[in-house]
C-alpha cells in the first residue's frame, strides 16, 4: 500500500440515546447547539414496556430512534445534560441514553485545521 | 492491557454514505477473512446543515466490526482509506474497547465462493 | 476556538444534579426451584392507575389526530372561507357538513393507524415470503390477480362514471359508449393493465431491474397512442377518459397494500442497491391502463360506428344519471368493507395455504385490520357528508367568479380574467389541501421515510407533491375553460417529465414517479371531479375530465425537480463545509 497519513482522533466519546420514534431531531438539534458536530440515526424497535401493559400495549410505540453522537471528552457531560434535558428523558417510557468510551476516531480533518494541531498531536499507541 | 484475557477483541464502528457499506464488507470478506462484519442503515447529518433543512439528512450506512485487538490498527486503516474517509465528505470511523465477544466464522460451503 | 466563559456561568449551565444508582438494584435477582433449575423471570403484571391508562392513551390518541387536523381543518376552512368571502354565497348545511369534518378526521386517524399495525404488516409479510416459497409462475398469477382484484375493490372508478353523466352523447359518441355501453369492459381492461403492472413490477424487483428504463419503455407506447388518438377527431375526446383511469386506479387500499408487498419481494430478493427499490409498481399500475382504455377506443371505434352508438343513446338516455354523491350511510359502510376484506382474505388464504407461514403478533394485526376497515367506513361517511358536499358547493359557485351561473346572483361576479385568476388559484389550493389530506399518499410518506430511516422526510415529500397537484389541477381547471386539448397539456408534460428523469437518481425517480399515482385518492377525487362537472356545465365544455391526469403529471415534475435541488444543495454544502472548515477547529 502506498504510504499515506491517517490522523487519528483521541479523546473521543460516543453517546448513544434510544429514543421514541420522531423525538430524534429536537434532541440533535439541542446536541447540536450544546457543540456536537453531526449526528447519525437510525431507525429500531424496542421491546419491555409494551408486553406487560396488555391490550393497552398498542399505545406505547415499539418503533424506535437510535441517535449516536460522537464528541470530545470535554463536550461529554453538556452534550449528554442538553440531549436529556431536550428528550425529557426523565419522563417514564421516554428513552434511555448512554456514554460509551472510545479508544480512538478518524475522519476527514482539513490540511488547514491540522496545521495547527500538528506540534503538539501524538499519534496514540494502538 | 493484553494481561486481562477477555480483553482482546476491538468493536470498530464506521459512518459510511449509503451503498459504501457493502463494499467493504465483501472487501474485509475477501482480503481480510473477516465474516464478523455488520452493516445497518441510517441517516446522517452534516456539519454545515440544520436539522430541520430539507434535505439535510443523508442515508448512511453503519457498519460494525468486531475484530481481534492484534489486528484491530491494521483494520482501522484498511477501512479508513478503503473507505476513503481521508476525503471530505467521507464518513467517521471509531473503535471502541469491548469486554468480551464470541466467535464467529461462516462455514465453509462446497461450490460458494 | 478560545472563548472566554466564566467558570460560574459554566457550572450553573451543566450543573444537572446527577443522581448515581447501580442497575443491579433494579434488575430482579436470580431465583432457582428446589433441583436447582432457573425459574424463567416473568415481569409482574402492571397495575395500572386510571390516570395511567388516561396518561398511555391521550398521547396515543393526540398526536394521531392533530396529525389528521393539522391535514383537513385548514382544507375546510378554506373552502367555508371562499366561498362566503370570495363567492359571497353562504354554506348550505353547514352543521351537517362540520359533522362530516370531523367523521372525516376520525376516520383518516383509525385508518392510518390500521394500515401501519394491520395492513402494511401484512403486505410486508406475504411479499417477503411469497418469492423464497413459491415458483416464479406462482408469484406472477398471484400479482396479476391482486392487480385485477384490487381495481374491482377500488370505488373510485365508480366516481368516473358519474362524469360520464354530463357527456352529451352527439358531441363525443365513443366516450358516452366507454361510458354506458361498455363499462365492464372498461373496468376489466383497466384491472388487466393493473395486474399486467403488478406482473412487471415483481418481475423487476426479483431482477433488480432499473426503473428508468422501464418508464421510457411504457411512456413511448403511450404516448404514441395518444398521438395517434389525438389526430383522429372522434377517439381524440376520450384521451382525457384515458388518462384519468390511470390516475384514479391506484386508491388509499391499494397503494399501501403494493407498497408494502413490493418492499417485501424486494428486500426478499435483495437485489437493487438503493433503499427505495421496492417503488414502481404504482407507475406502472397507473401508466398501463392509460394503453388499455386507449386500445379498448380504438376497439370501438372499429367495430361501432358513431351514429349506431346516438341511436342507442336515446333509448336508455335517462338510465345513466348515476347519483354517486348522494349515497345512503349503508352504501359507505359496503364500499368500506368491500374496499378492504376481500383482498385481505385473499392474502389470507395465499398466505395460510399457499404459503403455509404463520402470522406474527396475529392480536395487533387483527386490530390494525379491524381499524382499517372501522376508518375506511367512517371517512366514507364524514366524505359524502362533510367534505365531498363543502367541495361540489364550492366547485359549482366558483365558476360564478367568470361566467354566468343560475342560481348565483349577479354572477359573473368579477370581470372575465379576474374570475379566470380565481378560479385557477381557488383549484391550486384545494388541490394543495386535498392532496396533503389524501391517506394515500401518508402511507407512502411514511414508507419512505421508514426506509430511508428518516433521511427522506415525509413532510418534505408530501409537501413536494402537494404543490404539484395543487398546479395540475390549476391546470386543468384552465384546460376545462380555454378547452385546450388534453394531449397538448400531457405530452410536453410527459416529455419534460422524461428529461428530468433522465437526470435524476434513482431513487428520486422511484418515488417521484409512484407519487404520481397516489395523488389522486378519495380525499381529491370527488372534490376535483365536482369541481369538474361544475366548470364542464358552466362552460358548456364536451367533457369535464382530464383535471385527474393533470394532477398525476405535475407531482412527478415536482418531486423530480425537489430531488435535483437537494442534490445540487448538497453539492454546495459540501464547498461550503470546506470553506468553514478552514476556520473552524473542531473536527468530526
Amino acid at each position: 500500500m502506498i504510504q499515506r497519513e491517517i490522523t487519528v482522533l483521541t479523546d473521543i466519546a460516543l453517546i448513544t440515546c434510544v429514543v421514541q420514534r420522531g423525538l430524534a431531531d429536537t434532541i440533535i438539534q439541542a446536541a447540536r447547539e450544546a457543540g456536537a458536530q453531526g449526528a447519525t440515526v437510525y431507525f429500531a424497535r424496542g421491546m419491555g414496556i409494551r408486553e406487560r401493559l396488555g391490550i393497552l400495549g398498542v399505545s406505547v410505540e415499539v418503533e424506535k430512534e437510535i441517535i449516536e453522537i460522537v464528541v470530545s471528552r470535554d463536550q461529554v457531560e453538556r452534550i449528554f445534560e442538553r440531549m436529556y434535558l431536550a428528550g425529557n428523558l426523565d419522563t417514564p417510557g421516554m428513552g434511555i441514553m448512554y456514554i460509551t468510551p472510545l479508544e480512538k476516531a478518524a475522519t476527514f480533518i482539513p490540511s488547514e485545521v491540522l496545521a495547527k494541531f500538528s506540534t503538539d498531536k501524538k499519534p496514540e499507541k494502538t | 492491557m493484553e494481561q486481562d484475557i477477555h480483553r482482546k477483541e476491538k468493536r470498530i464502528t464506521c459512518f459510511l454514505p449509503k451503498g459504501a457499506g457493502i463494499k467493504i464488507v465483501e472487501m474485509l470478506h475477501v482480503e481480510k477473512h473477516i465474516d464478523s462484519t455488520n452493516v445497518n442503515a441510517g441517516r446522517g447529518l452534516r456539519t454545515v446543515e440544520n436539522v430541520s433543512d430539507y434535505g439535510a439528512w443523508s442515508e448512511q450506512d453503519i457498519l460494525t466490526v468486531i475484530v481481534d485487538a492484534n489486528r484491530a490498527k491494521e483494520i482501522f486503516e484498511f477501512i479508513f482509506f478503503q473507505g476513503e474517509l481521508n476525503k471530505p465528505g467521507g464518513g467517521f470511523i471509531f473503535q471502541a474497547d469491548i469486554k468480551r465477544s464470541t466467535s464467529f466464522y461462516l462455514p465453509k460451503i462446497e461450490g460458494s465462493e | 476556538m478560545t472563548q472566554g466563559i466564566r467558570f460560574g456561568e459554566f457550572v450553573r449551565e451543566v450543573s444537572l444534579k446527577q443522581n448515581y444508582v447501580s442497575y443491579n438494584a433494579l434488575t430482579p435477582p436470580l431465583k432457582v426451584d428446589k433441583n436447582g433449575k432457573e425459574i424463567p423471570y416473568q415481569p409482574a403484571k402492571l397495575q395500572l392507575r386510571s390516570i395511567d391508562i388516561y396518561r398511555l392513551l391521550g398521547p396515543y390518541v393526540g398526536t394521531r389526530l392533530i396529525n389528521q387536523v393539522k391535514a383537513v381543518v385548514p382544507l375546510a376552512a378554506y373552502l367555508f372561507l371562499f366561498q362566503i368571502l370570495i363567492l359571497r354565497q353562504g354554506v348550505l348545511d353547514h352543521w351537517v357538513i362540520t359533522a362530516g369534518l370531523i367523521a372525516v378526521i376520525l376516520g383518516l386517524m383509525i385508518f392510518m393507524e390500521g394500515l401501519k399495525l394491520g395492513l402494511m404488516p401484512f403486505g410486508e409479510i406475504i411479499g417477503h415470503t411469497l418469492p423464497k416459497k413459491s415458483k416464479l409462475g406462482v408469484v406472477l398469477l398471484i400479482a396479476f390477480l391482486l392487480g385485477i382484484g384490487v381495481t374491482f375493490a377500488e370505488p373510485a372508478i365508480g366516481a368516473l362514471q358519474a362524469v360520464g353523466s354530463i357527456v352529451d352523447v352527439k358531441k363525443a359518441p365513443y366516450l358516452y359508449a366507454l361510458l354506458n355501453n361498455w363499462t365492464g369492459a372498461l373496468v376489466l381492461v383497466v384491472g388487466m393493465g393493473v395486474g399486467l403492472a403488478a406482473v412487471l413490477g415483481t418481475l423487476r424487483f426479483l431482477n433488480g431491474w432499473s426503473l428508468k428504463p422501464m418508464i421510457y419503455l411504457t411512456l413511448v407506447p403511450t404516448l404514441g397512442l395518444t398521438v395517434f388518438c389525438m389526430f383522429d377527431p372522434e377517439l381524440s375526446k376520450i384521451l382525457g377518459l384515458a388518462w384519468d383511469c390511470g390516475a384514479v386506479t391506484t386508491g388509499p387500499v391499494t397503494v399501501p397494500l403494493v407498497l408494502s408487498l413490493g418492499i417485501g419481494i424486494a428486500s426478499a430478493a435483495g437485489k437493487g442497491n438503493s433503499s427505495l427499490s421496492g417503488f414502481g409498481i404504482v407507475t406502472l399500475a397507473s401508466l398501463f391502463p392509460i394503453i388499455g382504455v386507449m386500445c379498448l377506443a380504438i376497439y370501438v371505434a372499429s367495430t361501432v360506428s358513431p351514429e349506431s352508438i346516438i341511436q342507442a343513446a336515446q333509448v336508455v338516455v335517462t338510465q345513466s344519471s348515476g347519483g354517486w354523491l348522494q349515497q345512503t350511510p349503508y352504501v359507505e359502510i359496503i364500499a368500506g368493507v368491500q374496499s378492504i376484506v376481500p383482498l385481505v382474505l385473499f392474502l389470507f388464504l395465499v398466505l395460510k395455504i399457499l404459503l403455509k407461514e404463520k402470522v406474527p403478533e396475529p392480536g395487533i394485526l387483527f386490530y390494525g385490520l379491524c381499524l382499517s376497515v372501522l376508518g375506511m367506513i367512517i371517512f366514507n361517511i364524514g366524505l359524502s357528508y362533510g367534505l365531498a358536499k363543502l367541495g361540489s358547493q364550492s366547485g359549482s359557485f366558483v365558476p360564478a367568479a367568470f361566467a354566468p351561473i343560475e342560481n348565483v346572483e349577479g354572477s359573473p361576479l368579477y370581470v372575465y380574467s379576474v374570475g379566470v385568476l380565481i378560479a385557477a388559484f381557488f383549484a391550486w389550493i384545494l388541490g394543495f389541501g386535498a392532496t396533503l389530506a389524501e391517506p394515500a399518499l401518508n402511507a407512502l410518506g411514511q414508507t419512505v421515510e421508514n426506509l430511508t430511516n428518516g433521511a427522506f422526510k415525509k413532510s418534505m415529500l408530501m409537501y413536494a407533491v402537494s404543490i404539484g397537484v395543487g398546479f395540475g389541477i390549476s391546470l386543468g381547471v384552465l384546460k376545462i375553460i380555454f378547452e385546450i386539448p388534453i394531449s397538448y397539456l400531457l405530452l410536453p408534460g410527459y416529455i419534460f417529465g422524461l428529461m428530468l428523469t433522465a437526470l435524476s437518481s434513482e431513487e428520486f425517480v422511484n418515488v417521484a414517479w409512484d407519487s404520481a399515482g397516489v395523488t389522486t385518492g378519495p380525499v381529491t377525487v370527488p372534490l376535483v371531479l365536482a369541481m369538474g362537472l361544475g366548470f364542464g356545465s358552466a362552460v358548456n365544455a364536451v367533457e369535464g375530465f382530464g383535471i385527474l391526469s393533470m394532477a398525476s403529471i405535475c407531482p412527478i415534475l415536482s418531486v423530480l425537480t425537489t430531488g435535483l435541488w437537494v442534490q445540487f444543495k448538497r453539492r454546495r454544502a459540501d464547498l461550503h463545509r470546506m470553506q468553514i472548515l478552514k476556520g473552524q477547529e473542531g473536527v468530526a
